[in-house]
């Protein structure tokens, strides 16, 4: 087959959903996902948007966190 | 799990590790019942009613050196203080997680008696507020803290947490090292031990010894873990001597 011929495909990956973004209202010490690394700190008023998913609904629960809404 | 001696058991009164003066502490909590009986209860009946609660500490008198650390100097002092003495006494030993008794409160009374064959001691009196004393656990051991850092965190287990009704915290900074030293101190709670939140941060650490007794709020959810995190050290060769308890309500 010639060059000319040949078909490019280009496989484009589905945009992922956006992370949600939270503002702490306490202070908020939590693992960093990269192995080896010392704990992330958010201060009271921090937006973040990389909490450990398992964490966010206990932390919304007890009010340290709360969603930026767009 | 193991049973403890009282030899092993330490005492903290504001910002002084008291354990050398001391020979050991009782702490009460009473609940007064109300009585309600009537002609027709058949029997004694009663209502709960007020609580009271505090520490009473045993120890010895000493001469008057080295001002500061006399055990006698120090409850003559705070005798007067207007805003009550605070007490952390823990039975067992310095280690993280185990039993720590709070009481902040005023002095109600102090005692001295001397006998010609014995050494002439004294017993010291505190009401607590809220009519209590707080049975909590250690979160720091009074070792030296040089850096920021997190402290061994100490599970409540999920038989007993969350709990919602708050809690009370006693800070006691017995020693202060560097030039210029200063550091926060803050409990923080958790649901997983791995991420935590803080609950109590107490007021920022300077060049002087100091104590500080924290609430919080009554409806206020403490998590299952609980640990100290020392933060913002700075100046030369800070160091603190922390001893740090949580008691939950």
């Amino acid at each position: 087959m010639a060059d000319s011929d040949k078909v490019k495909v280009e496989l484009k990956k589905a945009d992922p959903e956006p992370k949600k973004r939270y503002k702490a209202l306490v202070g908020i010490n939590y693992p960093d996902p990269r192995p080896g690394k010392p704990e992330k700190r958010a201060n009271a008023g921090d937006e973040v948007n990389d909490l450990p998913k398992a964490a966010i609904p206990g932390l919304l629960d007890i009010k340290a966190i709360e969603e930026i809404k767009k | 799990m193991p049973f403890v001696h009282g030899a092993k058991t330490r005492l903290y009164f504001n910002d002084q590790h008291i354990s050398g003066y001391a020979a050991g502490f009782t702490t009460t909590v009473n609940r007064n019942l109300a009585e309600t009986t009537n002609l027709l209860a058949g029997g004694t009946t009663s209502i709960p009613g007020f609580q009271e609660g505090g520490m009473t500490i045993d120890g010895f008198m000493t001469t008057q050196i080295p001002l500061g650390t006399n055990f006698t100097d120090l409850l003559r002092n705070a005798s007067v203080e207007e805003h009550g003495v605070l007490s952390t006494a823990i039975p067992g030993a310095l280690s993280v997680g185990y039993p720590a008794f709070i009481t902040m409160g005023d002095p109600t009374k102090y005692e001295f008696e001397s006998k010609v064959d014995d050494a002439v001691s004294v017993s010291y009196e505190i009401q607590g507020e809220d009519g209590t004393a707080d049975w909590g656990v250690l979160l720091a051991d009074g070792t030296a803290i040089t850096a920021d850092g997190e402290g061994d965190s100490v599970d409540a287990s999920a038989d007993f947490s969350p709990t919602t009704n708050g809690g009370v915290a006693s800070l006691h900074v017995t020693a202060v090292g560097g030039t210029s030293p200063t550091a926060t101190v803050t409990i923080q709670h958790s649901a997983d031990d791995s991420t935590y939140t803080d609950l109590v941060t107490f007021t920022a650490l300077a060049g002087d010894t100091t104590s500080e007794f924290k609430k919080v709020a009554p409806g206020t959810t403490v998590n299952r873990y609980l640990r100290a995190t020392f933060s913002d050290f700075s100046g030369t060769g800070a160091s603190y001597n922390i001893v740090l308890a949580f008691a939950r309500r």
